[in-house]
């Protein structure tokens, strides 16, 4: 393609013409990267000083790593179309990702730099996401979206509460895996409100697509129930997790996703694997609403259960469907996701799937079969994307266009 | 599959024995010392005694072999593809009561077993009623101990608490870290390798030391004769020197082992797949002491007595009789 954007100031490389490009690539690169330490840990093959439980770090890497940076390019492009405001591109782009890259070092450095060097070191980059996006989300174009800023400020509350838990410098109950939980369900109630924006134009592109009779028809209130019943799951799991009440207050919050689910195309629109993979992500928060729920009120299932579900399914399978969208649409690409997806939608399937029901149904394979083959698979699911990906993200747009 | 596999190498080993048992067969005519032990501390005792360089010059080379199952030893040492090995004592009892000509040179483990528990109490047996635990092979050492410790302190197994079996301490230490689990009893350095994994995923088991409680319930040393070192009749017979020899560099590694647990756990790491760090733990928490096979006697019979009597297949048979215990050091 001979069409150049050196014309357009700030894109003269095209990794840096638009935010999605360059943190969907190294989100996705970094997804099977800050599971090594964790995973080599647990095999007692790799020891890394860590500064903080083996535990803590993992969860610190996939939601304030992996998963920041992912959020952070979906904002970065989104919020310039909803607030009608020029997107960063460019040398601040530059900035902004190299300040995510120094987050990413000082945890891989924590074992060595003071805990305080760590936290700040981490904080500057959502921090400086939360000053670029506030303004934005509070004019008059992007105030219909002020609700995921404020679901961004409360992720990185979640961030600086697990840095003064960690520090020791709250003076309240509370453990660093409490604001862990906190941050991850936090991407549960995102999740839940970007559906509502994108899997309208989804849906009715999938029927459309597919030459589905009828139409879809979505109910604004039974949304606002699945949200609302969702934040009230995030307040009670912070507040008592486990407690039998909020075990109840999961599954009710599960019902109301099943509710909503009811109401998206089930029918021959559900082969569109655009739409397939933000349902299944969505399926999964049902899922793991309900195991989580059920192992507050059964003696049977341990603490854990579900929460990778959560984390892992919805999560993990969300992520990837916004970068394959995303990927698409804002490099002028009609939304035709590349086949090697169905495989990286095989393996994330396949990885929740042992990484849940391995330790309840078979734990004398935990670590085999429930810890290193979801690791390998959630390994290949990014490697897919990244293979199918890595050139749209790195070349210019088709189309001449910018972003 | 399994119990077939077993089966077949039970006949192997039987066989062999009864081939065994003819003077000068398997001795053959290579040169060197064929030895063999277990993964964890035996090998790290037995790795340092072969590398001294008197014993090494005596003997003309040494070559050291791990066996993961003991069906696996019972073949090689039955066939004389080793000539010497580490073993836990029961096992070493078991195949001198089956007819294998094997003498005990040593004991030098003298506890290496722990419980691990999900969660607090845990400073005396007692604190396990109401939990499910978990031990590796049914009616081995790790579940006799635990059984006769048990019912010293008055608890009855089914009743009080419960145990399940796993066909290998891999698969309780996975239970375990699953969360299937409430207690697993586990030898070093399985123990300390499983309490660090515990912390990767968040646990911080407590643990209880079953040499102290063997003390506590029965009123002797806090020490269980488990492990420790073999040789067939006929390399003493046509030997004796380099069964000295061997017996000296083992007293030495021991000791070794002891003055330097760094150094020895960087021998451990390099020769088993666990890091330093699990063989420093496991250091830290095993008794080792070099103890002469007629010197460990007493304290052999005695255990190989208690247990027993919970299961006689333990030890094969009878206490075995004086030529199973090397005469002199």
């Amino acid at each position: 393609m001979s069409v150049s954007s050196a014309a357009i100031p700030g894109q003269r490389i095209a990794l840096l013409a638009y935010g999605f490009r360059p943190f969907f690539l190294l989100a996705a690169l970094y997804a099977p990267l800050a599971l090594v330490p964790w995973v080599g840990g647990l095999l007692q093959q790799l020891t890394l000083e860590t500064g903080m439980p083996p535990l803590l770090w993992h969860a610190h890497e996939m939601l304030f790593g992996f998963v920041a940076a992912a959020l952070a390019g979906f904002l970065l492009t989104a919020i310039p179309s909803w607030a009608k405001l020029a997107p960063l591109t460019g040398l601040p782009l530059l900035a902004l990702v190299l300040l995510w890259l120094v987050g990413r070092l000082a945890m891989w450095l924590a074992g060595w730099f003071p805990p305080a060097v760590v936290a700040v070191a981490n904080l500057a980059f959502p921090l400086t996401l939360v000053a670029w996006a506030l303004p934005a989300l509070v004019s008059l174009d992007g105030r219909r979206h002020l609700s995921l800023g404020g679901l961004l400020i409360a992720f990185v509350v979640s961030q600086l509460g697990f840095y003064l838990t960690w520090l020791d410098a709250l003076p309240v109950r509370l453990v660093p895996l409490d604001w862990l939980h906190l941050a991850a369900n936090l991407l549960l109630v995102t999740i839940a409100v970007t559906a509502s924006r994108i899997v309208r134009v989804v849906a009715m592109a999938a029927v459309a697509d597919s030459g589905a009779p009828g139409s879809v028809r979505f109910t604004p209130a039974r949304e606002h129930l699945a949200v609302a019943t969702l934040l009230v799951f995030v307040v009670a799991d912070f507040v008592a997790r486990g407690h039998p009440v909020t075990g109840w207050i999961a599954l009710a919050a599960a019902a109301a996703q099943a509710d909503r689910l009811a109401e998206w195309p089930w029918g021959r629109a559900m082969g569109r694997l655009y739409l397939l993979l933000l349902t299944l992500a969505y399926v999964w928060i049902t899922l793991g609403l309900v195991l989580v729920g059920l192992s507050a009120l059964l003696d049977g299932l341990p603490s854990y259960a579900g929460r990778h579900v959560l984390f892992l399914g919805a999560i993990g399978t969300a992520v990837l469907a916004v970068f394959c969208i995303a990927g698409l649409r804002h490099t002028g690409r009609p939304l035709q996701l590349p086949r090697p997806i169905w495989g990286a939608l095989g393996c994330l399937l396949a990885a929740t799937l042992l990484r849940n029901g391995v330790p309840l149904a078979w734990p004398q394979h935990y670590l085999v079969l429930g810890v290193v083959l979801p690791a390998l698979l959630w390994l290949l699911a990014y490697g897919l994307y990244v293979l199918s990906y890595a050139g749209m993200l790195c070349r210019a747009r088709p189309d001449g266009l910018p972003g | 599959m399994i119990d077939r596999r077993r089966r077949q190498l039970l006949q192997f080993a039987a066989a062999s024995a009864s081939l065994a048992v003819l003077p000068g067969i398997g001795l053959a005519s290579e040169p060197g010392l064929r030895a063999a032990t277990p993964l964890g501390l035996p090998q790290v005792i037995l790795a340092r005694a072969l590398r001294d360089e008197r014993l090494d010059a005596l003997v003309g080379g040494s070559e050291l072999r791990d066996w993961r199952d003991p069906d696996q030893l019972r073949a090689w040492i039955a066939g004389s593809e080793v000539q010497l090995t580490a073993t836990p004592t029961n096992v070493a009892a078991n195949l001198y009561n089956r007819g294998v000509p094997v003498v005990l040179m040593n004991v030098n483990v003298w506890g290496t077993l722990g419980v691990l528990a999900r969660e607090a109490p845990l400073t005396r047996l007692a604190d396990l009623a109401g939990r499910q635990v978990g031990v590796p092979w049914r009616g081995d050492m790790p579940d006799l101990v635990l059984r006769y410790l048990l019912a010293r302190e008055g608890l009855e197994v089914g009743r009080d608490l419960r145990i399940t079996y796993q066909a290998s301490p891999f698969e309780t230490v996975q239970l375990f870290l699953a969360q299937r689990l409430d207690a697993a009893v586990l030898p070093e350095p399985m123990r300390t390798a499983t309490r660090r994994q515990a912390g990767s995923l968040g646990l911080e088991p407590r643990e209880l030391d079953l040499q102290q409680e063997w003390a506590r319930l029965t009123g002797e040393a806090p020490a269980l004769p488990q492990a420790g070192v073999i040789c067939r009749r006929e390399l003493l017979d046509a030997h004796p020197d380099w069964i000295a020899a061997v017996q000296r560099a083992v007293g030495e590694a021991v000791a070794w082992v002891n003055a330097n647990p760094d150094a020895a756990a960087q021998l451990g790491a390099e020769n088993a797949p666990l890091p330093a760090p699990v063989f420093e733990g496991a250091i830290a928490r095993t008794r080792l002491e070099m103890r002469t096979a007629q010197e460990a006697r007493p304290a052999l019979e005695d255990f190989f007595s208690s247990l027993a009597e919970l299961s006689s297949g333990f030890i094969g048979g009878g206490l075995p009789d004086d030529g199973f215990y090397l005469d002199k050091a």
